[in-house]
């Protein structure tokens, strides 16, 4: 297998029967504010093209197991930190030199062409970057033998897949407002493009027609039937009347109707969070918007359903303060915070800019999933609920503590991060999914741990949603009292592995040769 | 007398709540703040004038109208994308409205005085000391600095909404910035509008003549526009010459009946105990269980149709559906009544006021005055999920007040002693001839 670099190979045996000790009772969630600990005020700045984006990559671009990240400024800097962290220290970063980009909007990590190194797709407004990891996160310009087509829309959503018998990923971008269309900007929403690969390299923009200013895509095998659809949330602000949420099917290249059941949603469409946490295998997902945010629970079959208000995770307008008009939605994304063994979600709110129809204080959401599978407000509680114009965000360990950290960006204020100091939290197991080339990091594959009561936890690796944010790191696992667990990779070419029993509190590396057998490596 | 024998502590008490009757200071030039006859007569060109508005339909005249005691005459009006005026209006056929607006046009009699120190029904302004600069506004710590006063401040807000004044999506420049969420700067919606005013030569000559630094040479914003329209409806709609201000000042007594009602009100009804004041009027908020009708205040991304009033403000479920108790100035001349309107009648609304929310279970919409118009929510919202009437009712904390007929009768006289003939005479000045821009006037 290709460059990777494992400092301390293990084979992780289980000997040990798998334990059956109950859970504890779910630990108190805390963070530390380390935002103190970026060398320079990083924050997304900007005019109009700048009121939506403001995303952030994660990714471990120089190989230490740390991850590292890039933020979106828009039209301020946008830079690249390394991670200064000691393993379970405390958080700290250090700026990179990194190629000066305009207008970014996002930015999303992904193996482009299979040599194991990541690599960075830079979202804009004007033409998009596509930045080839060379390591010790040092990047270049693609070269131009990948023919990548940087378009000129204003770009604000991406995913990507890798499609079946395809050498290399196919790239989704999604458009915002049309700004030289002169009738805009309501009504005006840009084309949507598709880059499929030809050979090693990528063909021809594909046009997604018609694009209602995309702010969120998905690529994501929703359905369970080993063919990922490419799932947009829309913004109605600028749409306005005849837009929807979209399904795409890849081939051939249609969208969902609602003759096959797709029914006509119309959201001011933000990000996209995809999880599975009913623990049928099927993901559910998160839209974010304005006032309401939607769960939607996926009950097979191609059917969505709204969640009940009792679940708790609708926080349409802010939970405290003295601020009670509609909240606005940007990231969302599911982690386990507490590692109890139930996912928790995290929103990023903030006012667009000046509408005074929606809070100008509007607290980031941290909801933490209870025992009955209902959301509870930690938000405020933790600190992590500030008020400014949250954009992008992450929930990913930094320091390697086993605990999900967040980063979050900030429209006019500075980048938050906060680490995650929850005393007496669960057991944990992160899975760093790798496979031969081209598709490095196994895009689209299931990873499904079992816990010793028997209740199967499932992961999608996908690329794509949240806000104009990514990450390419770990999967993690809050696995609460369990010692061991077992686990099991669906990879992408639907290969299934069996199971194998691990330890916990680790982070895993995990392989294939040409058998069903997994390779579980410990990094270090 | 039917009392015969009245024991020792009833008289204790009767004489304690005389004693503890709050001796009502008269309104007096104290209480307003002065401008010169220069900026009131720009305010009123401005406050005239559809110039202000997106589409260039509707003043602020429109829906503050001398003819309808600085009302409309309509429960919930048509703003934008509305023809004719008070209870004429209808939908225009050419740019059909979206939804009615979701509250009742509040009168503006004594808006300007310096006891008024919450604007709009839920006092989204309103002077507080707990923020910067001593108010809130919906703009919060972005808001621009400049203006005069409360009543300048709010001044600022018709003119974004997009169902009151600005227009809607890309209809105009101003209704396409506020949908963008673009407000202050100068490439804000307050600027864009003020650019329009500047444009127009005798505006820019009256600006230069008002205010020195605009003839030193700085352009005219927004906060100059919100200035003198403050300073016209301060001068325009104060209103302190009804009988009951004559009595407040020693000059005359008011008529028996409604001496009677006086006494009532202040008394055994408890009516004054949040009409307070000169203002009559406490500026705080109280859950009178009025019936909602209309779209409610739910934004286009929301279904539902409810008004939570006050605490879409402050966030305080203590505050659901309550809204600020309005002034009784002139209460006779500012029909319908109650934060969405839903009564024509006075005498209506006030015995269901009396008894809070007993008009709930029955209301219907023969007692609203709504202009006619293709809606997309119904007007009468059905069920749970609409207007929420049981949460209305629960959110009620004052108790029902028992009046005989003449009891009931003598309030209505003095709620008519409130009226000042000069607001039935429509104001101080009356409607201009003509204003800057040369667009009709609402007469």
């Amino acid at each position: 297998m290709p460059l990777i670099k494992i400092k301390r190979l293990a084979w992780i045996a289980t000997f040990a029967t798998l334990s059956g000790a109950a859970l504890p009772a779910a630990a108190e969630v805390s963070f530390t504010d380390r935002s103190q600990a970026l060398p320079l005020r990083q924050s997304y700045e900007g005019e109009w093209n700048h009121y939506v984006g403001g995303g952030v990559a994660v990714l471990d671009c120089n190989d230490d197991g740390l991850p590292d990240f890039f933020a979106a400024g828009g039209a301020a800097p946008s830079r690249l930190f390394v991670n200064t962290s000691g393993k379970s220290g405390d958080i700290s970063f250090a700026e990179h030199p990194i190629a000066s980009l305009s207008e970014v909007t996002g930015a999303y990590p992904i193996d482009i062409d299979g040599d194991d190194i990541l690599d960075l797709v830079v979202l804009q407004d004007g033409p998009n970057t596509l930045l080839r990891g060379e390591g010790q996160c040092n990047f270049t310009a693609a070269p131009t033998a990948w023919g990548f087509q940087a378009g000129s829309e204003w770009t604000t959503s991406f995913s990507a897949t890798f499609e079946a018998g395809q050498s290399w990923p196919t790239l989704a971008f999604g458009n915002y407002v049309d700004e030289t269309n002169p009738d805009g900007p309501f009504e005006a929403c840009d084309k949507n493009y598709l880059l499929r690969p030809a050979a090693r390299s990528f063909g021809p923009r594909i046009p997604l027609e018609p694009g209602f200013c995309a702010l969120s895509m998905l690529f994501s095998d929703w359905q369970r039937n080993g063919v990922p659809d490419l799932r947009v949330s829309n913004d109605r602000q600028y749409y306005v009347r005849n837009g929807r949420e979209q399904m795409w099917h890849m081939t051939p290249l249609a969208e969902y109707t609602e003759a096959e059941g797709w029914p006509v949603m119309k959201l001011w469409g933000m990000g996209i969070a995809s999880r599975d946490i009913t623990g049928d295998g099927l993901p559910e997902v998160v839209l974010t918007s304005m006032g309401d945010q939607t769960l939607q629970l996926n009950m097979g079959k191609g059917v969505m359903k709204n969640a009940p208000y009792a679940t708790g995770t609708y926080s349409s307008v802010p939970y405290n303060g003295d601020d009670g008009r509609a909240s606005t939605g940007w990231h969302a994304e599911f982690g386990d915070i507490n590692n109890d063994g139930r996912d928790d979600l995290f929103i990023a709110k903030g006012n667009v800019e000046q509408m005074p129809s929606n809070a100008i204080h509007d607290p980031n959401n941290l909801l933490i999933q209870q025992a009955d599978g209902s959301f509870v407000e930690k938000g405020g509680v933790t600190g992590v609920g500030t008020t400014e114009r949250s954009r992008g965000a992450a929930v990913v360990d930094l320091n390697k503590d086993g605990l999900l950290d967040l980063l979050v960006v900030n429209r006019r204020a500075p980048l938050e991060i906060w680490q995650n100091t929850t005393a007496e939290a669960g057991h944990w197991l992160a899975i760093d999914l790798r496979d031969a080339g081209p598709n490095s990091r196994a895009i689209g594959a299931f990873v499904e741990l079992r816990l010793p009561d028997g209740r199967i936890q499932t992961q999608e690796h996908t690329v794509g949603g949240g806000h104009a944010s990514g990450e390419a790191s770990p999967l993690h696992f809050g696995l609460g009292a369990a010692e061991q667990v077992e686990l099991r990779v669906i990879w992408p070419d639907g290969q299934t592995s069996d199971w194998a029993r691990t330890a916990t509190n680790l982070i895993l590396r995990v392989s294939r040769d040409a058998r069903p057998t997994l390779l579980l490596a410990e990094e270090p | 007398m039917r009392l015969r024998f009245v024991t020792p502590l009833l008289v204790l008490t009767a004489t304690m709540a005389l004693a503890e009757a709050p001796a009502i200071a008269p309104l007096s030039d104290a209480d307003f703040p002065q401008f010169s006859t220069a900026e009131i007569a720009l305010g009123q060109a401005l406050f005239w004038d559809r110039e202000l508005s997106g589409n260039r339909g509707i003043s602020c005249a429109t829906c503050h109208h001398p003819r309808f005691g600085t009302s409309d005459g309509v429960s919930l009006d048509i703003g934008e994308g509305g023809i004719g005026l008070g209870p004429d209006r209808k939908a225009d056929p050419k740019n059909y409205p979206e939804q009615r607006i979701p509250r009742n046009a509040p009168a503006l009699w004594n808006v300007g005085a310096h006891g008024f120190t919450v604007l709009f029904a839920d006092g989204r302004i309103e002077a507080d000391s707990s923020r910067a600069g001593g108010f809130r506004t919906p703009l919060e710590d972005e808001m621009v600095t400049g203006f005069a006063s409360l009543l300048s401040a709010q001044t600022m807000f018709p003119v974004l909404s997009s169902d009151e004044m600005a227009g809607h999506y890309e209809e105009n420049e101003i209704s396409t910035l506020v949908r963008q969420g673009r407000i202050t700067g100068p490439d804000g919606a307050w600027e864009a509008i003020a650019r329009r005013i500047a444009a127009i030569p005798a505006y820019a000559a009256d600006f230069k003549s008002v205010y020195p630094e605009i003839s030193a040479g700085r352009p005219i914003h927004f906060t100059d526009i919100s200035n003198a329209v403050a300073a016209y409806m301060t001068f325009d709609f104060r209103s302190d010459g009804s009988p009951y201000d004559a009595f407040l000042r020693g000059e005359a007594a008011l008529s028996d009946q409604a001496e009677a009602g006086r006494v009532l009100f202040y008394g055994k009804a408890g009516c004054g105990n949040c009409h307070s004041g000169a203002l009559l009027t406490d500026m705080t908020y109280h859950a009178m269980g009025d019936p909602q009708i209309g779209p409610g205040k739910a934004e286009r991304f929301e279904r539902h149709q409810r008004d939570t009033g006050r605490m879409r403000v402050s966030n305080n479920p203590a505050d659901a559906y309550a809204f600020r108790t309005p002034s009784l100035r002139n209460v006779t001349l500012t029909a319908p009544y109650g934060h969405a309107g839903s009564y024509r009648d006075l005498s209506d609304y006030l015995r269901h006021h009396m008894a809070p929310g007993s008009g709930l279970a029955d209301y219907d919409l023969s007692h609203a005055i709504l202009p006619a118009m293709e809606v997309g929510k119904p007007d009468l919202a059905p069920g749970e999920e609409a207007s929420n009437y049981a949460a209305i009712a629960n959110a009620i904390k004052a108790p029902a007040i028992s009046l005989s007929e003449p009891e009931f009768n003598s309030i209505m006289a003095f709620l008519k002693a409130l009226e000042d003939p000069l607001a039935v005479a429509g104001g101080r000045m009356g409607i201009p001839d003509s204003v800057p821009s040369g667009l009709p006037i609402d007469r």
